[in-house]
């Protein structure tokens, strides 16, 4: 099964997106900040990773840039989620190595199973 | 001219015509009864001369001389004449050597006046020329008196004149600089007492009044601030920090349309201290008598605390919008996975529901976020993307994407061929049909008021048709709904504003769509305006500005 790891520190979009991924067949790890998310990336090796950028203590871009710096996590697919639009944040995940940056009030829970299908399809 | 008050002045005019009264009297009852010489002698002709002088000095100041004026100094002229008779007479004739003493009265007689001059000299001739047949043998002589009087009387008169204008010139200079300096001290009066500062400019824009309020607003004093260029006190900046007195000046802006200019958006730095003032400020014209202008006069007050307080206002909508969005997407989240077969197990009514829920959560997010858009245009904050793009393509990706949402409620939406088209064959001039705006911001534009003619529609549906002039692209959007009665189009754009009607209750919004589209319109030099009938349907027309490639 496929394992995606969601990195969210809010408790109940965890719930949400855990379930949803959990009723499309995928296999759900979680983290609740930046830390515990680098260190479930090297120990679950997730095929995807859904990673929020508010996040306190370590931000969403800060992990990604580590996450592309540690050889066991170079590759990993990673969609950023952000509550915010701002085109120079999207410009960033992009250049940092995220695959895709959906968000979250411009898409449903669907569109991010659509776009998780997508990504690891490529 | 009255050295004393009123009552004093007439206390001695009262004593004095008694007195004269009782001489008068006096002399004519010694000639009656005494029949003598004696009373044409010097002493007695010196007190007549005397009591006749005082009597009318009594009849000219009194109140019977300010109501039949032209009587009694007609009177006075005459009576006064007399006095010279005397004079001569008391001399010893017209030969004497003393006559110079007559001339002088006449002088006098025609400083005062052309008509007590000449009833002077008139008198004096008079008995002149009577001396010449009473004494023929010195008729030379006599004749010799009476011509130079007649000279002398001609050149007094003429100077009399003179004097007289040149009294009339200095004392009505000193009273109109009296007025003057009285209009002036109150003028200064009362802008001193204003609390709004206010100044004024030349057309040079040259400092020529600053008030006290002004001083104590910007700092300077008003003999600093006047004689310099207008942005030396006044060093107006707006809302992005640039300076406003180069290419925005308001005092200008007032020559240039004639009218008056208010402006909320400017603000200086106190002289001392640094401050920053944000001032509401409202310029008008100053024109001369003939209506041409002289300058500018500007009325400002302090804002900055107002505009704090809305700032405040903004940002606690902003931060309060951005909190309500993470339960929002929670409850939508949740809902979204009751409704999903693969996650829960519901029945008909529980189905239902939660949908209905959902939509709900739906409605709360579009009222988050349109609140976002309105903190973020009451701010100026709205970040855009400008690039040059076809209308025609984003309204045809607009009508593809909402296409499923029109044919669910069976209405139809589709581009027309525009019946406004005013330039055919632009093509062929090369020219692109592009237009220059943020393409995703017009794109939520279309979107608003297309669902917003979808929402109002029950049949029939919306057209979208764009018309091209020289400068922009003008894009319809029309629908065949219930149309818009005239009161409420005068606040459709208005913040929060939803046209009451039982019909559009169901309907529902948020009421802030058409303000945020508004602005954004607005901000790419655009114009929005609508045509509706209520029955018929509604048109929207908007406009932006075209590519100049």
């Amino acid at each position: 099964m496929t394992k995606v790891l969601l990195v969210e520190d809010d408790v109940a979009l965890r719930d949400i997106y855990s379930a949803r991924f959990m009723a499309e067949n995928y296999e759900v790890v979680t983290a609740s900040d930046g830390e515990m998310a680098l260190t479930q990336a090297v120990k679950e090796k997730p095929d995807l990773i859904i990673l929020d950028v508010m996040m306190p203590k370590i931000s969403g871009f800060d992990v990604l840039d580590i996450l592309r710096a540690t050889p066991e996590t170079k590759n990993t697919r990673v969609i950023m989620m952000t509550a915010l639009s701002q085109s120079s944040d999207i410009e960033k995940g992009k250049s940092l190595g995220a695959d895709e940056y959906l968000v979250k009030s411009e898409v449903t829970l669907t569109d991010v199973i659509e776009k998780a299908k997508e990504v690891l399809a490529r | 001219m009255l050295p004393l008050d009123e009552k004093t002045h007439k206390l001695i005019n009262i004593i004095s015509m008694v007195v004269c009264a009782i001489l008068l009297f006096g002399y004519v009852v010694l000639v009656i009864f005494t029949k003598s010489d004696v009373v044409f002698y010097s002493g007695m002709r010196f007190a007549i001369g005397l009591a006749v002088i005082t009597f009318l000095y009594g009849i000219v100041f009194n109140d019977f001389y300010t109501r039949n004026a032209k009587f009694t100094l007609g009177g006075l002229f005459i009576l006064d004449s007399i006095i010279p008779l005397f004079l001569i007479d008391y001399l010893g004739g017209p030969l004497t050597p003393y006559i110079f003493i007559v001339y002088l009265m006449l002088a006098a007689g025609f400083m005062f006046n052309t008509y007590y001059g000449v009833s002077i000299a008139t008198i004096v001739s008079v008995y002149v020329g009577a001396s010449i047949f009473t004494h023929p043998d010195n008729i030379f002589n006599f004749a010799e008196v009476f011509a130079s009087i007649i000279v002398a009387s001609a050149f007094f008169d003429y100077f009399g004149r003179k004097y007289r204008a040149m009294l009339e010139q200095s004392s009505s200079l000193e009273q109109s600089n009296s007025a003057l300096s009285a209009d002036q001290n109150k003028q200064e009066a009362l802008l001193a007492g204003i609390a709004d500062g206010v100044y004024v400019v030349d057309m040079e824009r040259n400092m020529t009044m600053f008030n006290a309020a002004a001083e104590e607003m910007t700092g300077w004093k008003s003999t600093e601030a006047i004689g310099l260029k207008c942005w030396t006190a006044m060093n107006l900046k707006d809302d992005t920090d640039i300076s406003v007195c180069q290419k925005d000046c308001p005092a200008m802006a007032v020559w240039n349309t004639g009218e008056n200019v208010l402006r909320d958006d400017t603000c200086f730095v106190k002289k001392r201290g640094n401050k920053k003032m944000q001032i509401s400020s409202s310029y008008s014209p100053i024109k001369d008598k003939n209506g041409k202008l002289t300058g500018a006069i500007c009325v400002f007050r302090d804002i900055t605390a107002k505009k704090d307080v809305e700032r405040l206002r903004n940002e606690f909508v902003s931060t309060a919008s951005h909190e309500l969005r993470t339960p929002i997407t929670a409850m939508e989240g949740y809902l979204e996975l009751m409704e999903n077969e693969k996650i829960c197990k519901l029945d008909a009514k529980a189905q239902e529901y939660a949908e209905k829920a959902r939509n709900t959560a739906l409605a709360m997010s579009n009222l988050v976020k349109n609140l976002l858009a309105v903190t973020k245009i009451e701010e100026g904050r709205i970040q855009t993307n400008i690039t040059h793009f076809s209308i025609h393509d984003l309204a045809a990706e607009v009508v593809e994407a909402m296409g499923p949402a029109a044919k669910n409620r069976n209405l139809y939406l589709k581009i027309v061929e525009s019946t406004n088209q005013k330039i055919k064959g632009e093509k062929a001039i090369g020219r692109s049909l592009n237009v220059i705006a943020d393409r995703e911001q017009i794109r939520e534009v279309l979107y608003n008021l297309v669902e917003n003619g979808l929402k109002f529609t029950v049949d029939g549906g919306v057209a979208i048709s764009i018309a091209y002039d020289t400068d922009n692209a003008t894009v319809e959007v029309a629908d065949t709904g219930m149309g818009i009665p005239a009161e409420g189009q005068k606040h459709l754009f208005e913040k929060f504003y939803r046209v009451d009607n039982t019909a559009t209750r169901e309907v529902g919004g948020t009421g802030l769509g058409l303000f945020i589209t508004r602005s954004i319109i607005e901000l790419f030099g655009g114009s929005i305006w609508l045509e509706s009938q209520v029955g018929k349907g509604t048109k929207f027309f908007f406009t932006i500005p075209r590519s100049l490639d």
